[in-house]
């Protein structure tokens, strides 16, 4: 029983474990966050990448999303094309 | 075994406070922003927000020296989205000049202009919280709002209201309802919040008859009891529709309505009563490596005479603009977004929306995924002359209504995906309406206005 609880929790304690084990760089690599500003850990979408990844989610199709998927991606891409043309309108 | 009971129990009590916590947990947080650089070179753009060549004081000499400025806009937006159906929208502003303002709103400061910086000038542009109650969507708060009539009535407004859109299967309602002016805004006004508002009631209706064809009904009620009792009602009636490789879009408006005690011809009493009116039809089309436009646009007049006040009325008024016309795409002569891109500088011979003729016809080139070229004409003419400069020969107003041709170019270059440099070029080759009205000319020695022209480098980025 106890072996059995010894286990599941290394178990647990590794699968949570491991992705800050990948995260972090081994000796031989570059750290490109620092170097580049590539792959940071806290890293978001600018809204140009957010409207060509909803882009191509779409262009999928129904092999992947069902239509009421593609609608709701749809809704979101015109609401990222809205914002972008917000934030570079003209006037007040 | 009691105490494995025990183990079960909280196992369970943890797995279900880690399950329940989570969606409540889930807050994203979304930032985005823009940030706008232009360079002028020019005698007409002068970093202000005037009708310009309508008064002496706007109207261009016979020969003139060119206004060179800098000038940068930043927006930031900070999305909470708490989850589809519900987040909140913040945008705020700041706008500089190279050299400072000091004045108007930035006069307990500056816009961080001058030496040193350090200028208060954060501008809250929209404030809202936008939230689904299917099938209504409702924004309350700060919010942007264009009409269905292309912007001519109130485009790109930033106005605080409640609006509300409904989907029910091809038909889209639009309900707002927004208070923009308020007597008590001073607090030097005694009296009851309310009683003395600026309100607009919006109505829009879209009908998709099919995936290429739509219609649409609108209906805005603009309800001024702040300084005389200013009620306006603006019907209109606009469609789209793609035909083959062409799409077709346009609209056409009434307005009625009346100001109490107000009177346009001086001396006389009463009401004025408004009939406005505007329409335009555009049309573009895929042709080579872009895009071919033309479009037409016409928007009422009035010719003084009486009280009866024909001008088409923008929301912000006659002299006002928070309206814009995006598909003429002029530099110089009529209001538009694009034109006008990421600054504070907003100068046009037809600022307020209204009394003019517009006919343009361009072509936006795709020249590489990362380099464009636009070119652009455009003829106005001024729907009533009743405004029209004084020629000082004759000591009368000019007979003619032809403004002027307005012949621009831009080209940009994608620098990065989100960088844009860009280069605008404008020329407006002014007509007889502005004859012998040169300012600064007296009496019996007319000179022509020498043509206005801009040139403008930007940078424009966004995140």
């Amino acid at each position: 029983m106890k072996k059995v609880a010894v286990m599941m929790l290394a178990a647990f304690s590794m699968a949570v474990a491991a992705p800050a084990f990948a995260a972090e760089m081994t000796k031989e690599q570059k750290d490109q966050c620092l170097l580049a500003s590539k792959g940071c850990a806290a890293e978001v979408d600018s809204i140009q990448k957010k409207i060509k990844k909803l882009d191509a989610e779409i262009k999928k199709g129904k092999k992947v999303y069902s239509a009421d998927e593609i609608k709701k991606l749809q809704g979101k891409l015109k609401e990222a094309e809205a914002l972008l043309d917000t934030l570079l309108s003209g006037g007040n | 075994m009691k105490f494995n009971k025990k183990m079960v129990v909280l196992a369970a009590a943890g797995a279900l406070s880690v399950a329940t916590a989570l969606p409540a947990m889930a807050l994203e947080n979304e930032f985005h922003g823009s940030y706008g650089f232009k360079g002028f070179l020019s005698n007409f753009d002068r970093a202000g927000a005037n009708n310009m060549l309508s008064s002496a004081t706007t109207m261009l000499k016979k020969e003139n020296q060119a206004n060179n400025y800098f000038e940068q806009r930043a927006r930031l937006t900070y999305i909470a989205k708490a989850n589809d159906d519900l987040k909140m929208v913040t945008t705020f502003e700041l706008d500089t000049r190279f050299g400072g303002i000091t004045d108007g709103k930035y006069n307990l400061s500056s816009d961080a202009g001058g030496l040193d910086a350090d200028g208060i000038n954060l501008e809250t542009k929209n404030v809202y919280i936008d939230f689904n109650i299917k099938p209504v969507n409702f924004k309350v708060g700060i919010q942007g709002y264009t009409d269905k009539l292309k912007g001519v009535f109130a485009g790109g407004a930033d106005l605080p209201g409640i609006m509300t859109t409904t989907k029910l299967d091809a038909l889209t309602l639009g309900m707002g309802y927004f208070r923009f002016d308020e007597a008590q805004k001073t607090g030097a006004v005694t009296g009851r919040l309310g009683g003395a508002a600026t309100d607009l009631f919006a109505l829009d209706a879209t009908y998709a008859v099919s995936k290429d064809v739509k219609a649409g009904l609108s209906y805005y009620f603009l309800a001024d009891y702040k300084d005389k009792d200013k009620l306006l009602h603006t019907l209109g009636l606009n469609g789209e529709a793609k035909v083959g490789a062409v799409t077709v879009s346009g609209f056409a408006a009434i307005q009625a309505g009346h100001q109490k005690n107000a009177q346009i011809v001086t001396g006389t009493k009463g009401n004025t009563n408004f009939h406005g009116f505007a329409a335009n039809v555009a049309a573009k089309m895929a042709v080579g490596p872009g895009t071919a436009r033309t479009a037409f646009l016409y928007l009422s007049g009035d010719d003084k005479k009486d009280n009866q006040q024909n001008a088409w009325h923008p929301l912000a008024g006659l002299t006002g603009s928070v309206s814009m016309y995006n598909e003429g795409a002029t530099m110089m002569l009529v209001r538009s977004s694009g034109a006008t891109g990421m600054g504070n500088s907003d100068d046009y011979v037809r600022r307020t929306l209204s009394d003019v003729a517009l006919y343009t016809l361009g072509y936006n080139a795709k020249l590489t995924p990362k380099a464009y070229a636009d070119a652009n004409v455009g003829v106005a003419w001024a729907a009533k002359n009743s405004a029209a400069p004084v020629d000082k020969a004759t000591t009368k107003p000019n007979a003619t209504n032809y403004i002027g041709t307005e012949i621009d170019v831009e080209t940009g270059y994608k620098v990065f995906d989100n960088l844009t440099a860009k280069l605008q070029l404008g020329y407006l080759l002014l007509g007889g309406y502005y004859k012998g009205a040169a300012a600064g000319n007296p009496t019996g020695q007319a000179q022509d206005p020498e043509n206005p022209y801009t040139a403008r480098v930007q940078l424009t980025y966004a995140f």
